[in-house]
């Protein structure tokens, strides 16, 4: 499944959309930045302390993501 | 146009009265002249607005811009801005956040607002344009505004709003996007009130592409390591208390300046009023960050007090509040300090401009200048929290004696009479953050003379001493005069030295880069390679500086035609030049007008600027930008 070995702690993300950011570039054909084109989501959601996080469908599980984000809101599983 | 890397290469131009919404691609020359963001909306502020026509008519035009860099990966490329002629000053304003970076994913640069729309509207931006009814959302503040459009359209768009403070233009009136984080001063919330324009939600699909993707990513990864890697400790102490950081030794030292209407030096007891300790413990709920940053220097915080207690808060410049209300006010205690800036961000209105307001009434009431009967009953005093909070309402809905404060610190005296003006500490109509008797300091001079909602913040602060390498490698002085300014910056003039770190900042603000010390310590020749690598246009540090310089001609000549000469510049709060500050045993003379004269020719020269009147001279003006 989706992004199912990437453990999601919402209540550490900060909303910087580094994981969106270089998912899009890192992943694109074209090398480009999009947070359309990015296999993870980041909303503002309140009831789940400040943001949501989610994978989408495409989640190729490589891990871009993990590396990139700075406050322990992605984790291998 | 498309090829470039960085740029959506876009212009979206929306006349609210006429309907009509256009898009034209940024010229090429304006890129080379004035970098973007900041630069290209300053263009086209300079060519569009009518000279002479007041801030609140509807020929201002409001413009925002994203630089080249919003939007990438380069850690705290975030820096977004808007501007207008403000009603604050007349001039020029700015005010800038981290949080529209979705501009860039609609496709465009900049967005330029021009007429008033004829009933209360928003603009819903996506793979389209559109103008919609916002009747059912005047009146609503900007939470109850976001929410209700995050209800209609999703919350994938972001959603920048004004509270009744727009609406009712009072000039203290901020932008307020996604709930927190403002745009903050000058009065940007009253230009979008005047326009009858109540939100603006976008949403992107679009892409921004690079030029030379494996060096833009390997210089990635070197900005990272010399903003990020190479002072981990900084960053820490940073994202933990974020602009906090100001209240606790040794920083409170150039901390907190001004007090009850500068009318004394903060005490040495202020911070322990706000124990940081319960901050961490009880009131810190996480880290918030600006879009790519890795720093976070922003926080989620739980509300002490009021109708949403016990729910949650993010917020984008604590210590704003602090200076606001804890040293402005004197409100004490977390609890209505945090009250305080939650009202500010619901109703709508920027921290340190609404608590320099109140605090002048305060003064007023004191000094018995106004009474209870101009106040409507409420009893005015230095840490009357209740009170203050009931101005801020006041304030924000244009009633009582909420009304007049509303009209600012330019304004508001002259409504008020009776030598208020006395106590009315400001430049220009903005409120700055430190005592110019206390220290005179290059950021303080540049705030002084050039106050319009921007400031630079002071380079090397990053816990690292300013040394001539860093002058050099960072600012790109020439290295004779960073030697001379390093070892005697008095010598060299402070003025002089002003107009490096403000050509800097800039800089920053044209690329959309946040210029917090951190991201300071990244080397100007690895920004311009990043430019280079990003757009693939060829760039070095001197040119990056001469666009600079250059977008700080184009925002006086705007000034200079609405009238702005140098008895503006020269303007000093009577206060700061007729009153000795004696306070917690020390005691500093009034400052010179003399001497700040001669700082201010130190800085006319230093630009190039006419002498006289401040005028930019012709030879600047080979870059044709008229
Ligand atoms: S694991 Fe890879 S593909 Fe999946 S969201 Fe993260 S970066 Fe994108
Ligand atoms: S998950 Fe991590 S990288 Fe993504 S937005 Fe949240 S904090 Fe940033
Ligand atoms: S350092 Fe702070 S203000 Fe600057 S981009 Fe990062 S989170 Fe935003």
């Amino acid at each position: 499944m989706a992004g199912s070995d990437i453990r999601i702690k919402a209540e550490n993300c900060s909303g910087c959309l580094r994981c969106s950011l270089a998912c899009s570039f890192y992943n694109t054909r074209d090398r480009v930045f999009s947070l359309a084109e990015a296999q993870i989501v980041v909303k503002p959601d309140e009831s789940n302390a400040w943001f949501n996080v989610e994978f989408r469908e495409d989640c190729i599980v490589c891990g871009i993501c993990v590396e990139h984000c700075d406050f322990g809101a992605l984790t291998w599983a | 146009m498309g090829k470039l890397g960085g740029y959506a290469g876009e212009i979206l131009k929306v006349n609210l009265k006429e309907k009509e919404i256009c898009t034209e691609p940024i010229p090429l020359d304006w890129i080379s002249r004035f970098i973007g963001g900041l630069g290209i909306s300053f263009k086209l502020a300079y060519d569009n607005a009518c000279p002479g026509k007041d801030a609140l008519e509807p020929e201002n035009v409001l413009i925002f811009g994203a630089g080249p860099f919003v939007g990438t990966l380069i850690p705290g490329a975030c820096k977004t801005t808007v501007v207008a002629k403000t009603p604050v000053s007349g001039f020029l304003g700015i005010s800038g956040t981290g949080h529209l970076g979705m501009l860039k994913f609609i496709g465009y640069d900049n967005l330029m607002i021009t007429g008033k729309a004829d009933h209360p509207v928003y603009l819903k931006i996506d793979d389209n344009v559109e103008i919609c009814d916002a009747s059912d959302l005047w009146g609503k503040d900007t939470w109850e505004t976001t929410e209700a459009l995050w209800q209609k359209l999703g919350k994938q768009y972001v959603v920048a709003s004004i509270g009744p403070a727009g609406e009712n233009m009072a000039v203290q009136a901020s932008i307020i996007v996604n709930k927190y984080s403002a745009y903050a001063q000058s009065g940007m919330g009253a230009v979008m009130g005047s326009k009858n324009l109540k939100a603006i939600a976008i949403s992107g699909s679009k892409s921004i592409s690079v030029a030379d993707p494996e060096r833009f990513s390997e210089l990635m990864d070197k900005a990272y390591q010399q903003s990020i890697e190479n002072q981990k400790e900084v960053i820490n102490v940073f994202r933990e208390w974020g602009t906090l950081r100001a209240m606790g030794p040794p920083i409170s030292q150039f901390g907190p300046h001004e007090y009850k209407n500068y009318s004394e030096i903060v005490p040495p007891d202020l911070p322990y009023k706000f124990p940081l300790d319960r901050f961490m413990s009880e009131i810190k709920r996480g880290d918030i960050s600006c879009m790519g940053c890795p720093i976070g220097c922003k926080h989620l915080i739980r509300l002490l007090k009021g109708d949403r207690v016990g729910g949650s808060m993010a917020v984008s410049c604590l210590v704003g509040g602090f200076h606001g209300f804890a040293a402005h006010c004197a409100v004490e205690g977390w609890e209505d300090a945090i009250r305080c800036d939650e009202l500010c961000n619901r109703l709508g209105m920027d921290y340190l401009s609404a608590g320099a307001a109140i605090s002048f009434a305060i003064e007023l009431y004191r000094e018995k200048i106004i009474d209870k009967a101009d106040t409507d009953g409420l009893e005015l005093d230095w840490g009357a929290a209740k009170e203050v909070q009931e101005l801020l309402r006041q304030m924000a809905f244009g009633q009582g004696f909420g009304k007049i404060l509303g009209q600012g610190l330019s304004k508001g005296p002259q409504l008020i009479g009776k030598n208020s003006e006395k106590y009315a500490v400001h430049t220009r109509g903005h409120a700055i953050y430190y005592d110019p008797r206390r220290a005179m300091s290059p950021d303080l001079f540049s705030d002084m003379i050039n106050a319009s909602g921007d400031r630079f913040h002071a380079p090397g602060w990053a816990g690292k001493a300013m040394t001539k390498e860093f002058l050099i490698k960072h600012l790109g002085m020439p290295p004779d005069q960073a030697d001379h300014a390093v070892t005697d910056i008095k010598g060299y003039g402070l003025a002089r030295f002003a107009k490096w770190a403000e050509d800097n900042a800039t800089m920053f603000e044209c690329l959309g880069q946040c210029q917090m010390p951190m991201h300071q310590q990244v080397e100007l020749s690895v920004w311009a390679v990043l430019y280079e690598a990003l757009t693939g246009i060829k760039m070095n540090g001197e040119k990056l500086l001469q666009a600079a310089g250059r977008v700080w001609d184009i925002r006086r000549m705007f000034d200079f035609r609405e009238g702005r000469t140098r008895k503006d510049d020269s303007f000093i709060a009577r206060r700061f030049v007729s009153e000795r500050l004696v306070s917690n045993g020390e005691d500093h003379d009034p400052v010179s007008k003399e001497s700040f004269d001669a700082l201010l020719t130190e800085y006319y020269k230093e630009r190039g600027w006419d002498l006289t009147d401040g005028a930019v001279k012709q030879v600047n003006n080979d870059n044709g930008f008229v």
